[in-house]
């Protein structure tokens, strides 16, 4: 059995073969590009520092359509371009930016199943220069609010049967014995523990530790089916600053085919933070 | 010797650290731009080089920093 959407994946070794060209863009996102992209890219990669170039720089929040052409504009990409991403941290934030490239309407998008470690472990080629970008006039669609979950829907949802939540974090921060391990100490919350009524399923069950690549439709399906996450329900993924949820949000979306998913990108540094909200643990 | 607010920290190698030129475990932490610096998490000071008194004073530079650090944030009323 195949994957409800398997046109959003491209494996290592068909973007090997498959380089970039004016219609194909290839997108590297990093948490830590000084580390990442930086060191070493896939050749014609572009780079969107998912700090920097996708959160808006005043408010907590992403970046306004009119930021978002801008950034498409920036990395050469028009509105029927394809983009392939591919990111380090297990794509984590390559997933977080898929999701807001779909949230202003990009349709053409891919993900580059296993990411830099894939590519790694393949020992394929990286190069240090960057590419010459043409710039586009790239023009977005409206927000789809459909695929982003805010406070108050969650709150909302905890009395609600069928919106299910998916708590994505590890078992030590779902139980709040951590609210955030110490290598992100800007990442804290001031309570641990999760939604009330949230389900674990932590991001990495979704992938082969090997490798960082998707899990079978079968492994994904027993996965999620089993604690109750069906494609019957509206469901809402959450984790810390919501770029691991995004990761299971792609899953559950493209992969399994659910039809109401959405990403809480407020999270536990959201959740955990606000007065009054309550906390299971 | 160790840097107990570094506890916790996953180990990623062990490596000279330049600063004191001991060999050291060290971490990564990732700051507001999630870039990572490596960081120091305990130093090994051979016998063969290094006395106790030697120790202490590098021990009582990291406790100054760290006394200033929480003067900049939470200062004592006085």
């Amino acid at each position: 059995m195949s994957y409800a959407h398997p046109e959003v994946l491209v494996d290592t070794e068909w973007m090997s073969q498959n380089p970039p060209n004016e219609n194909r863009k290839l997108v590297e996102v990093d948490y830590d590009p000084v580390n990442g992209y930086q060191k070493g890219h896939i050749k014609d990669a572009s780079l969107i520092w998912w700090k920097r170039d996708i959160n808006d720089p005043v408010t907590r929040d992403i970046i306004t359509k009119r930021k978002f052409e801008e950034l498409m504009s920036k990395n050469g990409i028009t509105a029927d371009t394809e983009v392939i991403l591919y990111g380090d941290f297990n794509n984590w934030f390559a997933a977080f930016v898929f999701w807001v490239f779909k949230f202003y309407g990009h349709e053409n998008l891919k993900i580059m199943n296993g990411g830099r470690k894939k590519w790694e472990l393949e020992n394929k080629e990286y190069v240090t220069e960057e590419p010459q970008i043409q710039p586009t006039k790239y023009v977005a669609q409206p927000p789809d609010e459909g695929l982003r979950a805010y406070l108050f829907d969650v709150s909302r949802a905890l009395s609600k049967e069928d919106t299910v939540m998916v708590d994505v974090r590890s078992p030590a921060e779902f139980s709040g014995e951590i609210t955030a391990p110490p290598e992100y100490p800007m990442e804290h919350a001031q309570r641990g523990g999760h939604i009330p009524g949230a389900n674990n399923i932590p991001w990495a069950t979704a992938v082969n530790d090997a490798d960082g690549t998707f899990k079978s439709v079968d492994a994904l399906k027993q996965n999620y089916e089993s604690k109750g996450i069906t494609p019957d329900k509206d469901v809402i993924c959450y984790c810390r600053i919501g770029e691991r949820s995004s990761h299971s949000w792609f899953v559950l979306k493209y992969l399994l085919g659910y039809p109401k998913v959405r990403n809480y990108d407020g999270s536990w540094t959201e959740w955990g933070n606000m007065i009054g909200n309550p906390v299971e643990k | 010797m160790e840097d107990k607010t570094k506890r916790g920290l996953t180990i990623k190698e062990t490596s000279i650290d330049e600063k004191l030129n001991v060999k050291a475990d060290k971490g990564m932490i990732h700051d507001m731009d999630g870039i990572g610096h490596w960081v120091p998490i305990r130093w090994y000071f051979s016998k063969n080089q290094f006395d106790l008194n030697q120790v202490s004073e590098y021990a009582e530079i990291m406790e100054k920093k760290y006394i200033q650090m929480r003067e900049l944030t939470c200062p004592d009323d006085d």
